[in-house]
């Protein structure tokens, strides 16, 4: 959702959302367990060193880089390039175990015929709850009504006064935080390690060209679709077979409906 | 707020283009406070390149542009927009994706005091009604027409002292583009609106003119007062 957020609005293939995922949740890992203040703090710093790594790769690569009309395929290889090197320097520091986010209670739950981890509750919720915030923001407010304008038409969008780099930083800005909360969540369960940012940025990905490249309700869509489609393959196929699920879904939309579910048709 | 008659927008020897290719080669030209000035000529005469130099969508490569008495060639778009320069562009004028009402809303993006947005929302609605019975649709589901008209209603909503408009008669029916042309001259009219309109279509361009200005290959070749022009009857070897 905040890949599909950060895409739809400045159209940068931003792979290293993946590292800025990877980032946060080190340093969630780091605040809950060798500095000791916490799990919620360990969250909120997530949060907060998600946005800071977001803000500086969009002003440090990505803004220099459109100032020199850098196409998108040279901007999407920088963003790898970037990737890679931060995992590289995450391996050097940290080593290649991967770390435990320790502090959530988990205990199994069982409804009737259904059973479930306590995280995976939390992850339901908090990730229905962030969907929803961020949705209201971006329909019930002047900012993120700018953000839209600038996803369905920037020159327009210029033409009125918005300024789009400032909205290009604002949507770095919580959509990293988003990515490092979000990651943290992950990791509470699947622990921390150098490359954990990596499948969640190509589900979200696959899930925003099923949804329709440039609609943000699609992106969530797409989503939920890929899920169910994974787990409900699950039940007839072998595990390992979820990453080809996802592809498949993904090949037959395209073939389908080139634009994605919500995607604008013949524009 | 500048009085009528007096020199609003001055630009001064402007070359202008895409990253390498040059376009514009030297204009200057100047439009004063409650004129409807026109600028003619060819396609890829120059026009849209010109007016996207002016309100800061394409940057100035040499020469000057003023705006009321202040240098803007080198202020960001936002800024001209605040000081009260908008352009209404020639192609994907309306938010497709978003509703009639939003797009008036972000029309009216620059206006702080949302009291002052509201009303003047009502005002355009009372102006062009077919926008109200339609605010809750997608401008991208509204006809071409309709559309053009929600592009007047955005400009309205921002109501700036100098507007840009480039082609609004392009792709339009005949009957639409009067109704278009009846709609601009009474936005003018009552707003007291001062427009520099960018036309191929010389008659409909000088229908609304007070004075015109014609391109060629990127420069100026001639300016004359609407009258004259029109008194003229054979335009054609000026294109």
């Amino acid at each position: 959702m905040s890949w599909g957020l950060i895409f739809a609005t400045t159209k940068i293939f931003h792979f290293s959302h993946a590292l800025t995922l990877t980032l946060a949740v080190y340093a969630a890992v780091l605040a809950a367990g060798p500095w000791g203040i916490g799990l919620p703090a360990g969250f909120a710093l997530a949060a907060g060193a998600g946005c800071l790594v977001g803000l500086a790769t969009e002003l440090a690569v990505y803004r220099p880089l459109r100032r020199v009309h850098a196409s998108q395929l040279n901007i999407f290889l920088a963003s790898l390039g970037l990737l890679i090197a931060g995992q590289s320097a995450v391996l050097i520091a940290f080593g290649p175990q991967a770390r435990a986010l320790e502090g959530f209670p988990m205990t199994g739950i069982a409804l009737g015929p259904v059973a479930f981890t306590t995280i995976e509750a939390l992850w339901v919720v908090a990730s229905w709850l962030l969907i929803g915030l961020l949705m209201a923001w971006l329909w019930r407010t002047r900012h993120g009504r700018a953000i839209r304008a600038v996803a369905s038409n920037p020159e327009l969008a210029q033409c009125l006064g918005v300024d789009r780099e400032r909205v290009f930083l604002l949507v770095f800005a919580v959509g990293s935080a988003l990515a490092g909360v979000g990651g943290a969540l992950l990791a509470l369960r699947d622990t921390a390690s150098p490359t954990m940012g990596v499948p969640p940025v190509l589900a979200a990905f696959i899930a925003v060209f099923l949804g329709g490249i440039g609609s943000i309700p699609g992106a969530a869509l797409g989503g939920v679709v890929l899920g169910l489609a994974e787990n409900m393959g699950g039940l007839v196929l072998p595990g390992y077979w979820q990453g080809v699920i996802a592809f498949v879904v993904l090949f037959v939309v395209l073939v389908v409906r080139p634009s994605g579910i919500l995607g604008a048709r013949g524009r | 707020m500048s009085r009528n008659g007096e020199k609003l927008l001055a630009v001064e020897d402007l070359t202008t283009g895409y990253r390498r290719k040059q376009v514009v080669f030297g204009v200057s030209l100047e439009v004063r406070a409650g004129e409807i000035v026109a600028l003619l000529g060819h396609n890829g005469a120059g026009k849209t390149t010109t007016l996207k130099a002016i309100a800061g969508l394409l940057p100035a490569w040499s020469g000057r542009v003023s705006f009321d008495g202040e240098p803007v060639e080198h202020a960001p778009s936002a800024v001209r927009v605040r000081r009260g320069l908008a352009l209404i562009p020639q192609e994907r004028f309306v938010f497709a994706d978003l509703t009639v009402a939003e797009n008036l809303e972000l029309g009216a993006f620059t206006v702080a005091d949302p009291g002052q947005a509201a009303e003047r929302r009502e005002a355009v609605f009372a102006l062009l009604p077919v926008l109200a019975e339609r605010r809750r649709q997608l401008a991208g589901t509204l006809s071409g027409g309709e559309q053009r008209m929600l592009s007047l209603g955005m400009a309205l909503m921002m109501r700036p002292r100098l507007l840009l408009l480039d082609e609004p008669s392009l792709g339009l029916s005949p009957l639409l583009v009067e109704r278009i042309v009846e709609t601009i001259q009474e936005i003018v009219r009552r707003e007291r609106l001062t427009v520099l309109l960018v036309e191929q279509n010389v008659r409909h361009a000088l229908a609304i003119a007070t004075r015109v200005y014609v391109m060629r290959t990127g420069r100026l070749i001639l300016e004359e007062t609407g009258a004259a022009m029109a008194a003229r009857g054979e335009w054609w070897d000026l294109f």
